[in-house]
């Protein structure tokens, strides 16, 4: 097959992979609640209103010694997923289904200790995760439960990014076109990591066994696209120093 | 001879450099007033008239206070020309260790990976408005003319390296001695390279006389005004203050105090703390391969200019270990990352030739490593520099729409400066509270010429109400450095007590722990002063106001 039409085609396929990593829905469905609980009698409850889809439950006290804990979500004992020590405060990491929550009914969360308990607990429930981290940036949210086409398809955002990216490769085309004779090739092939690890992603979403789903900041889907295009087009250009010109 | 193109390989990337590091709105937000408070004071007693050293003794360079008070002459005095000189100096530091990256660099594709790295790791949102600045500009500045004169043998490039080489010196005497060890090295290692040719002479006497054109008649200034004698005492005594004053290895037992101690944290790659310990993955092996090409006779230009870049960057690291978790560190960075990426495109050309003359698999996975390499290391940066961007936008939002989340520690709310002198600075409600109800106070009830003593670092006092020091030792913990000054202050706090004192009584975190230290002591020796003779006229936060119990004996 002739790699012109790939051309035309694979900046289609990204502004795809655009549109459905990076839905400005995401910022609207994304949770995430913080309380300060103080414990009587060595208790702590919350109730909340929850929407009938994956949490977080993050809670996170002073470690007390020789003291027990129980943690209860809607009448049922849970157990932590993951547990995570800082000097003397211990972080408990709990996932809570979609079936646990109660529909159109308040949620309680109880935290019960036995013998001595700390001052307070502090109590976060959210529905999505930042990777790495939320100092490092805000940019690639891990959701928890299966979310697709949080807002629709949208028709205007994908032509005008398929417009914009092709016009780039086309610049990029033009500039190279007389100092590189395989440039349509290459631009192929600079496209390719990128869009071969949006689609996996997007795969990630749409497999029903995987039980999340990940989503960009534009952001992050402009930066990692032009540095992955750039890098690769520098290490596959047959010149000794990358790309004529660089 | 490498060709330069004047907008491709350096006004874009200046450009760059200044779009990543925007920040119109630099001059709100949280006042670090232990930081602007060693300036401040000096600033505003150069502007009365007084001799750096003879009447305010510092302990840093004496530019670092006459460059802010000459602009303040210019554009008026105000907190935020101190905020814009550090501003617009470490862009400027930025901006000269790109265009050295530039210099040394094959490709133009490794200048534009280096940005977002140089900029995320140097320019942090703690310091770029209140540390280094035009010091570090200086001292990047001269190894960048002295590579141009190693390239193109330009002399009147040697000598405006020598020009900024006494100008970093005069700012702080480290960026002087950094550069001018590094350059002196760099002739001496063309010496011994080429020893037939008489070059190197006469190039280090160039050098020297741009050096002398700054320092003669700085020198001559200070002894003259009777300076002199203070300051050469201060380059003797500053240096050891990490030991005698504040004993870094006392309050930071968990980081390295010299490069054999940070070779242990090369065992804990995932730990933030492994980033003291990476300069040496880099500069060891260097080291070694230099030495490899000096004993196989292949030093050529373009080693000599990366020999002298290395020197520096190693210098600044090195220094760095007064305070490893400090400042100083990031300092050193920008020149770290010239050399790493310097390296990674040595790599990137070597993968190159091999993928040309035999594209064997094994050179395919070595791309690929690489590719991983230098992609991660500029992928994580992006988005720190698009961190501090957004910071810009949330300071945006403060001052149109008063909105502090982001900008401020969550909670707090923003709030406006009202003293003349940092009027209408946005800066969180609790810290304007403060420093406009003291600053208020001192402008009501002490006398416009009255000396004001401010204890113990809290000088932005004198600068924003406008009172002269109450001694010369502005900033008290300067009289702790020497024990004749701190003879000469007490006496001083004893025989000729101020009538006013504005005193910030709580005792620092860092003085349980320097106990036996003369800092601590003077400080508690301070306070016990002031809790006997003196009275509290007002407080306001963590400030008290204080005037002498007995007013004859002061007048006295």
């Amino acid at each position: 097959m002739s790699s012109k039409p790939f051309f035309f085609v694979s900046s289609l396929l990204l502004a795809l992979v655009y549109c459905l990593l990076s839905d400005p829905g995401v910022q609207h469905a994304l949770y995430s609640e913080k309380w300060m609980i103080d414990v009587h009698d060595g208790k702590a409850s919350l109730e909340v209103s929850l929407e009938p889809s994956p949490y977080l439950l993050k809670i996170k006290h002073a470690i007390q010694k020789e003291a027990g804990r129980t943690v209860v979500f809607n009448k049922l004992p849970i157990e932590p997923d993951r547990r995570r020590f800082k000097k003397d405060i211990v972080t408990d990491y709990f996932y809570l289904d979609a079936a646990s929550i109660e529909p159109l009914r308040d949620d309680t969360v109880e935290v019960a200790f036995q013998g001595t308990a700390p001052g307070d607990v502090d109590i976060r429930i959210s529905n999505y995760q930042i990777v790495p981290n939320e100092t490092l940036s805000y940019d690639v949210f891990v959701m928890f439960g299966k979310r697709m086409n949080l807002s629709g398809f949208p028709a205007t955002r994908f032509a005008l990014t398929w417009a914009l990216l092709f016009a780039g490769n086309l610049v990029v085309f033009l500039l190279l076109r007389r100092k590189e004779p395989g440039v349509v090739s290459l631009i192929n092939r600079a496209n390719a990591p990128f869009l071969i690890a949006g689609a996996l992603l997007v795969l990630i979403n749409g497999v029903p066994f995987i039980p999340y789903s990940i989503f960009v900041s534009p952001f992050c889907f402009l930066a990692t696209y032009l540095l992955s295009f750039i890098l690769v087009l520098a290490f596959l250009c047959p010149r000794e120093e990358g790309i004529h010109g660089l | 001879m490498k060709r330069y193109n004047l907008y491709l390989d350096y006004l874009i990337p200046a450009g760059l450099v200044s779009f990543c590091l925007f920040q119109p709105f630099f001059y709100h937000g949280i006042l670090d007033l232990f930081e602007i408070g060693v300036y401040l004071p000096f600033i505003n007693e150069v502007m009365r008239g007084a001799s750096l050293y003879r009447d305010a003794v510092i302990v840093r360079g004496p530019f670092e206070i006459y460059l802010p008070a000459l602009l303040m002459s210019v554009f008026g005095r105000h907190l935020s020309v101190l905020h814009a000189v550090f501003y617009i100096t470490n862009l400027l530091t930025l901006v000269g260790a790109v265009m050295l990256a530039r210099t040394l660099f094959k490709t133009r594709l490794f200048t534009y990976l280096l940005i977002p790295v140089v900029c995320a790791h140097s320019f942090t949102l703690n310091y770029f408005k209140n540390w280094g600045g035009a010091r570090h500009a200086c001292g990047i500045a001269s190894i960048l003319f002295f590579v141009w004169f190693l390239r193109t043998r330009k002399r009147w490039c040697l000598f405006l390296s020598g020009m900024l080489t006494a100008c970093g010196f005069g700012f702080s005497p480290e960026m002087g001695l950094i550069p001018c060890a590094a350059v002196f090295a760099a002739f001496a290692l063309s010496w011994y390279v080429k020893r037939e040719d008489k070059d190197a002479r006469p190039d280090a006497l160039t050098y020297l006389q741009g050096f002398s054109i700054i320092a003669v008649p700085f020198i001559l200034h200070m002894a003259f005004s009777g300076a002199l004698g203070t300051y050469l005492k201060t380059l003797l005594i500053v240096p050891r203050s990490g030991r005698t004053v504040y004993h870094f290895e006392i309050l930071f037992p968990d980081m390295p105090h010299n490069p054999l101690q940070a070779l242990a944290y090369l065992a804990k790659p995932f730990k933030p703390e492994f980033m003291y310990a990476f300069p040496l993955l880099i500069y060891i092996p260097l080291s070694l391969s230099f030495l490899l090409r000096l004993a196989r006779k292949k030093i050529g230009e373009q080693d000599m200019a990366v020999f002298c870049a290395t020197l520096y960057a190693l210098g600044m690291y090195l220094g760095a270990f007064r305070q490893i978790n400090g400042p100083q560190f990031l300092a050193s960075l920008p020149g770290l990352f010239i050399i790493f990426f310097w390296v990674l495109e040595c790599a990137f050309l070597r993968f190159k030739k091999a993928q040309l003359d035999a594209p064997r698999r094994s050179v395919r996975f070595a791309g690929l490593c690489l590719y991983l390499a230098i992609f991660s290391v500029v992928f994580i940066n992006v988005f720190k520099v698009k961190n501090f961007l957004d910071y810009g936008f949330d300071l945006e939002r403060v001052v149109f729409r008063q909105i502090s989340r982001g900008a401020f520690p969550s909670g707090t709310e923003p709030g406006k400066l009202t003293a003349r002198r940092a009027q209408g600075v946005i800066v969180p409600d609790w810290q304007a509270e403060e420093i406009n109800q003291v600053v208020s106070y001192i402008e009501e009830h002490i006398p416009q010429h009255e000396p004001l003593f401010c204890f113990p670092d809290r000088g932005v006092y004198n600068f924003l109400a406008d009172r002269p020091c109450w001694s010369r030792f502005c900033w008290m913990d300067v009289a702790s450095y020497d024990q004749a000054w701190t003879k000469e202050f007490f006496a001083r706090l004893y025989g000729q007590s101020p009538r006013y004192i504005v005193a910030r009584m709580e005792e620092e975190v860092f003085e349980p722990f320097l106990k036996e230290y003369p800092i601590v002591q003077n400080r508690r020796a301070v306070r016990e002063f002031i809790s006997k003779e003196y009275d509290r006229m007002a407080s306001f936060g963590s400030i008290g106001i204080y005037r002498i119990k007995d007013v004859s004996a002061h007048e006295q």
